[in-house]
């Protein structure tokens, strides 16, 4: 069990350069010593290790929506692949991307089309397919999205500088802890030349909650 | 502490009784989205951390429907003048405890103890 040797330099931030000597810190707001008293006894008792804990501030640190975007390219350049997604998003995902989120919530992949867009959001909460495309904007999160996106989709999604035309239908699914979706966005014309790793740069996190829609591409 | 726009009450929430305070789809908000980009703090990072790893399979403390449920069971007043991550972590700490995998005591003694050391610094 991990003792009291990792005190010292517990109780610095995580990212800190300083091994200890270190010019005094800014004192804890009483939530940053609620979240330190709670990690410091999950550790002293065993129930999380500070490895974890490290390796995971690692991975968050990393994290972007490029896992997303190479589904994306994927489905628009494998139809046998977009059937997969189509079915099983998380079986699909897990295959061709070698993560494991099996266990996590159910996935659901939703393909924009000339009738139809899909736009996500979680009212409850902010609940979002982390593992492919990073940690939602804050936006996504706060009380004005939550709260209008299912009431007028397209003044909020003007704001965004998304106009969709009125012969679309737009579909707004809310996310639960359970169920998250992924938004397969219309693959933009002038891009048949492209290959897929090409295409996946094209993939913008925002298109894949479907705020927006990715630009032509011109020559 | 900084608020933001998000942290705004909508007006039908604020008064009706017959929506939790975290159910809101569809109620009116006057608050415009705030595009300004936030990189996670610190404290954001940490708490991010410790909901995560008490939700992953193999650790298995607090899933995450517990996780939303400890945040839907705040008090609506503290709900909504919290920051997000200040509701992430007041929510797991209420289930830590309803658990009984922490004590209220034990957090109370942790936190007196964390508080010295922070002022001897």
């Amino acid at each position: 069990m991990m003792k009291d040797q990792d005190h010292d330099h517990e109780h610095d931030h995580a990212e800190s350069e300083s091994p200890g000597h270190a010019a005094p810190k800014e004192a804890l707001d009483e939530f940053a010593q609620v979240e330190l008293a709670i990690r410091e006894l999950l550790i002293e008792r065993g129930l999380i290790t500070q490895a974890q804990r490290r390796k995971y501030l690692d991975q968050i640190e990393s994290s972007t929506s490029m896992l997303g975007a190479r589904l994306v390219a994927k489905a628009w350049t494998a139809p046998d692949f977009r059937l997969q997604l189509l079915a099983d998003a998380r079986k699909a995902a897990t295959e061709f991307l070698g993560i494991e989120i099996l266990h996590g919530p159910a996935l659901v992949a939703l393909e924009n089309t000339e009738r139809m867009h899909h736009v996500v959001v979680c009212t409850l909460c902010s609940c979002y397919p982390k593992a492919l495309l990073g940690i939602p904007p804050d936006w996504y999160k706060s009380f004005a999205y939550r709260s209008r996106m299912v009431a007028e989709p397209r003044s909020v999604l003007a704001q965004f500088g998304t106009d969709i035309p009125d012969d679309i239908e737009i579909r707004v699914v809310d996310s639960t802890a359970d169920l998250r979706y992924l938004v397969i966005p219309r693959r933009p014309t002038g891009t048949d030349d492209l290959d897929e790793s090409k295409l996946a740069s094209l993939v913008t996190r925002d298109s894949m909650i479907g705020v927006s829609v990715l630009p032509e591409m011109r020559d | 502490m900084s608020k933001k726009a998000h942290n705004d009450v909508p007006a039908d929430i604020a008064k009706g009784p017959s929506r939790a305070m975290h159910d809101l789809g569809g109620s009116s908000h006057a608050g415009t989205l705030d595009f300004t980009p936030h990189l996670l703090s610190d404290f954001e990072r940490n708490v991010d951390a410790l909901v995560n790893l008490l939700a992953k399979a193999d650790i298995n403390i607090v899933c995450p429907d517990e996780r939303r449920r400890g945040i839907e069971s705040l008090p609506p007043e503290l709900y909504r003048s919290l920051t997000y991550y200040q509701r992430w972590l007041m929510g797991v700490k209420l289930i830590l405890v309803q658990k009984g995998v922490l004590s209220d005591a034990d957090i109370e003694q942790r936190l007196g103890e964390i508080r010295q050391r922070d002022e001897a610094r």
